[in-house]
């Protein structure tokens, strides 16, 4: 039998669910890929556009979350948060951090930074399991 | 309900926690590139501090944009995907005379 069977067995018999299997868990790597090929669809090699990177923000960020919640990645238990910067690459310093408080068995995230000679663009997916 | 208040994401009391970190880390200061990862490290853990102390079942994620001002643009955007009626988030905006600063605050109901 493999891991997949037996903690799905475990899980019939104890009833309740508060950790996911290694496949339904939010790992950063596959997480990343998306990120990559979202970000390449919407931004490709565009300048940056003070009124048409609002536009861009937005349509990264929903791009992604739904390709999250889409079946296929099996995140059923998770809820997620998406966060987007878009600036324009002028020489200037940015920095951008952050920090979280939760479960590490079970929570995780993903982030990916684009630049072009125009504009940089910083992506963090959050990915919140659910008990 | 009495519990709605205990268990759902207050924005008036997180936005007041992000603005005092804010004002406490870099308040009085100018851009310096050698100080600004300690920069955005302290005010993001402060606010997770002060997040504890108000015990909440609650899981946070906080995030913090520091950027020098020099006539750039900036523009963020979040999406999320939660339960709208226990979760939220908070976003605030300062700047100074030499850079801009955007914190967001998500939290999620356990």
């Amino acid at each position: 039998m493999d891991v997949a069977t037996l903690s799905n067995k475990l899980n019939e018999t104890t009833g309740y669910v508060v950790r996911p299997n290694f496949e339904e868990k939010f790992r950063s790597t596959k997480v990343q890929e998306i990120l990559y090929s979202c970000i390449s669809d919407v931004l490709g090699d565009k300048k940056f556009e003070q009124d048409a990177c609002a536009e861009w923000t937005k349509a990264v960020t929903v791009n992604i979350r739904d390709r999250l919640k889409a079946a296929n990645m099996k995140f059923d238990r998770y809820k997620f948060i998406v966060q987007c910067v878009i600036g324009e690459n002028k020489g200037q310093g940015v920095k951008y951090g952050c920090r979280c408080l939760w479960d590490s068995d079970t929570d995780g995230m993903a982030e990916y930074v684009y630049l072009n000679e125009s504009l940089f663009c910083a992506v963090a997916a959050f990915g919140i399991f659910y008990y | 309900m009495d519990d709605t208040a205990e268990t759902s994401f207050v924005v008036d009391e997180v936005s007041n926690v992000i603005k005092e970190s804010i004002e406490a880390t870099i308040g009085s200061q100018s851009y310096q590139q050698a100080k600004i990862n300690t920069w955005t490290s302290n005010i993001v853990e402060a606010i997770l501090n002060s997040l504890t102390k108000l015990n909440k079942p609650f899981k946070y994620i906080v995030s913090c944009v520091i950027m020098q001002k020099n006539g750039a643009g900036l523009h963020t955007a979040s999406s999320c995907f939660w339960d709208n009626t226990t979760d939220g988030s908070c976003t605030v905006r300062w700047e100074n005379k030499s850079m801009y600063a955007i914190v967001s605050v998500f939290g999620l109901s356990i």
